[in-house]
């Protein structure tokens, strides 16, 4: 190592207090809008390719992005309004598309459970890993990530999440039967629980099984009143949690299935045109009044064209950071020089060049922002690694 | 060693100013310049070392004009040829003793670093008393330390002539004693040069001659100007 360079490294490594908090001013400066960056581009990736494979839902009027958001990644927002199960009927009978229903209310473990049909995966071209696709009531298929981070193989069983603690009415939750667990393909599926359409309606409180009353007395008090044509139950009567080979026969469902809830509907038009035509009846037959065709791509197009304008301000504010912690650093650095005139005179004294001492200050500097590049290229390359990972969290939520 | 002619100096913007009409220091001799605060005594050091620079004057140091010398010039010959010593130790406090005694080395390219002077660092540092502290930096040393690691470094170039500036201003009695016996006895054994300016009357007597500047100092304005 040449002497100035030498020289400057043992000062560096010397005073290693203010050379660590030199290089984390630096690396801090930097960091943050490159992470942003990586982050916005991840998320503009991972959000525009998942748009782009759900050409258009249907759900309630609203925002287009809650409903695009509900279909793509399962994410609800608690004012979304639901949609009747006969829309997806409606959808089919128009012969322009096939509709697969949604219904993302739930969560399990903190996982979303999703309530749909088959065609679903097909749609995803989804496969599974381990057992089976879900057959009956009560099953659910994990998404690769849901069984890793829960560590559940098909035979176990899950619970789905109550959404209220002091919700104790209505609601219950549902202890479901693990059939298969999905193959991992990168994307939200990974993190959701997929169950058949009509368990959702179970958890949700519109089916339930419970005991048998046929044999029950009247005096029972499990049975509030019976005639020949109808027991109506009490409270005590038992209800079952999960669904078996034994209790599937129990279960049945209160009300009209056709009018139960969907959060979205995924459509999946042959051509263009016949999505055009049915976007157009959307918006002009009354009978689909309080519905709504939204076109995932469009919407999420616009939404990051609104974040990218307001990174602009974010860019524009980081320039303005970095420009007032160069400022800091050339301050820091005049004043140091100003600390070691003596060093400094000292060594001319002795018999170094002005220009060796220059030299000195420039290996020093070079240490510096050298250390906080490589810092830098570390943590912006970890930042890589895991950007899309935190972006499909955040996500999926 | 030292021949001065004619020298007549002043600092720009100011009323001092020396006045040498002839001034010689022989090989191996060893002087001291005394004198009252202000008169000279540092300025002729850097004179002597050319650190300063007069135009029109005649200051020949180990045999060559350094008036004449370039810049450039004058920090090799610095460095090859003078070992200066200064009161305030001026030790880098980033470096340990071992490499402060090696200093000239790593900050000009006339030297080359080699094994031997490194041997020659630890052999001085020993013989100085510093054999046991040689990964210590300058804050971990005392006072009569620092100015022995000091000498070390002005001594490890092995310089014909050493320029002492008030070595023992700050040191207690036991340890300029113990300085200036370690500041001889190198000289000696060298053959070396020593020129130290010095407050201290009491270590005169070690030295074979004293020059009292009070007789260069002139109270009207010397016609030439510093440069550096």
């Amino acid at each position: 190592m040449s002497g100035p360079l030498s020289l400057a490294w043992r000062y560096v490594w010397h005073h290693k207090v203010k050379s660590l908090i030199l290089i984390a001013s630096v690396v801090l400066t930097v960091l943050l809008p490159v992470t942003i960056r990586i982050l916005l581009w991840q998320f503009n990736q991972k959000i525009a390719s998942r748009a782009d494979a759900t050409q258009a839902v249907v759900g309630a009027t609203g925002s287009d992005l809650d409903l695009a958001l509900n279909a793509t990644y399962f994410r609800i927002n608690p004012d979304m309004k639901p949609i009747r199960y006969d829309e997806a009927k409606y959808i089919q009978e128009t012969g322009l598309a096939a509709a697969i229903p949604i219904h993302a209310r739930f969560t399990a473990k903190q996982f979303h459970v999703v309530g749909t049909s088959l065609d679903y995966f097909k749609f995803r071209g989804l496969e599974i890993e381990t057992g089976f696709a879900f057959g009956t009531l009560g099953d659910c298929v994990l998404g690769h990530d849901v069984a890793q981070q829960l560590g559940i193989a098909p035979g176990q069983q899950l619970e789905s999440d109550r959404r209220n603690a002091l919700a104790f009415a209505g609601e219950t939750p549902l202890r479901m039967t693990v059939a298969g667990v999905l193959k991992p393909n990168g994307s939200p599926d990974d993190r959701a629980v997929f169950v058949d359409v009509k368990t959702t309606w179970v958890i949700e409180g519109l089916g339930h099984g419970h005991e048998d009353l046929t044999d029950a007395t009247e005096d029972s008090v499990q049975v509030l009143k019976k005639t020949d044509k109808q027991i109506i139950a009490s409270a005590g009567v038992t209800e079952f949690i999960e669904i078996t080979d034994n209790n599937i026969g129990s279960f049945h469902f209160h009300g009209n299935v056709d009018d139960f809830p969907l959060t979205s509907i995924i459509v999946v038009a042959d051509s263009e045109e016949n999505e055009t035509i049915l976007q157009g009846r959307y918006q002009t037959d009354p009978n689909r009044n309080g519905r709504q065709l939204a076109r995932p791509p469009v919407v999420i197009r616009d939404l990051m064209s609104m974040v990218l304008r307001v990174n602009r301000f974010f860019e524009a504010n980081s320039l303005l950071v970095g420009l007032a912690t160069a400022m800091l650093l050339t301050l820091v650095v005049v004043l140091s020089l100003r600390l070691r005139a003596r060093e400094m005179e000292t060594m001319f004294r002795i018999g170094c060049s002005r220009g060796t001492i220059v030299w000195l200050q420039v290996w020093e500097l070079v240490i510096i922002l050298a250390a906080a590049t490589t810092l830098l290229a570390g943590l912006v390359f970890a930042v890589w690694s895991v950007s899309g990972e935190i972006v499909q969290a955040l996500l999926v939520g | 060693m030292i021949s001065i002619r004619d020298l007549q100096f002043r600092y720009p913007r100011t009323d001092f100013s020396l006045q040498i009409p002839e001034l010689t220091v022989a090989e191996g001799e060893k002087v001291a310049f005394v004198g009252p605060s202000g008169c000279g005594k540092t300025t002729l050091l850097n004179l002597v070392a050319g650190i300063t620079t007069a135009d029109s004057s005649s200051v020949v140091t180990a045999g060559q004009n350094v008036s004449n010398m370039s810049s450039s010039q004058r920090r090799d010959f610095r460095i090859l040829n003078i070992g200066l010593v200064f009161q305030q130790f001026e030790l880098v406090d980033y470096l340990d003793l071992k490499s402060n005694i090696l200093l000239p080395f790593a900050i000009n390219r006339s030297l080359q670093q080699s094994k031997d002077m490194e041997a020659r660092a630890i052999g001085l540092a020993k013989e100085m008393g510093l054999g046991d502290k040689l990964k210590r930096f300058p804050q971990q040393l005392s006072q009569g330390e620092k100015q022995r690691c000091a000498i070390c470094r002005a001594l490890i170039t092995e310089p014909r002539l050493i320029l002492a500036d008030e070595p023992t201003g700050n040191l207690d009695p036991k340890n300029k004693r113990t300085i200036m016996e370690l500041l001889f006895e190198q000289a000696e054994r060298f053959g070396q040069t020593l020129v130290m300016v010095t407050h201290d009357m009491s270590i005169l007597g070690g030295m074979d001659r004293t020059i009292d500047f009070e007789q260069f100092r002139s109270e009207t304005p010397a016609t030439t100007e510093a440069t550096s």
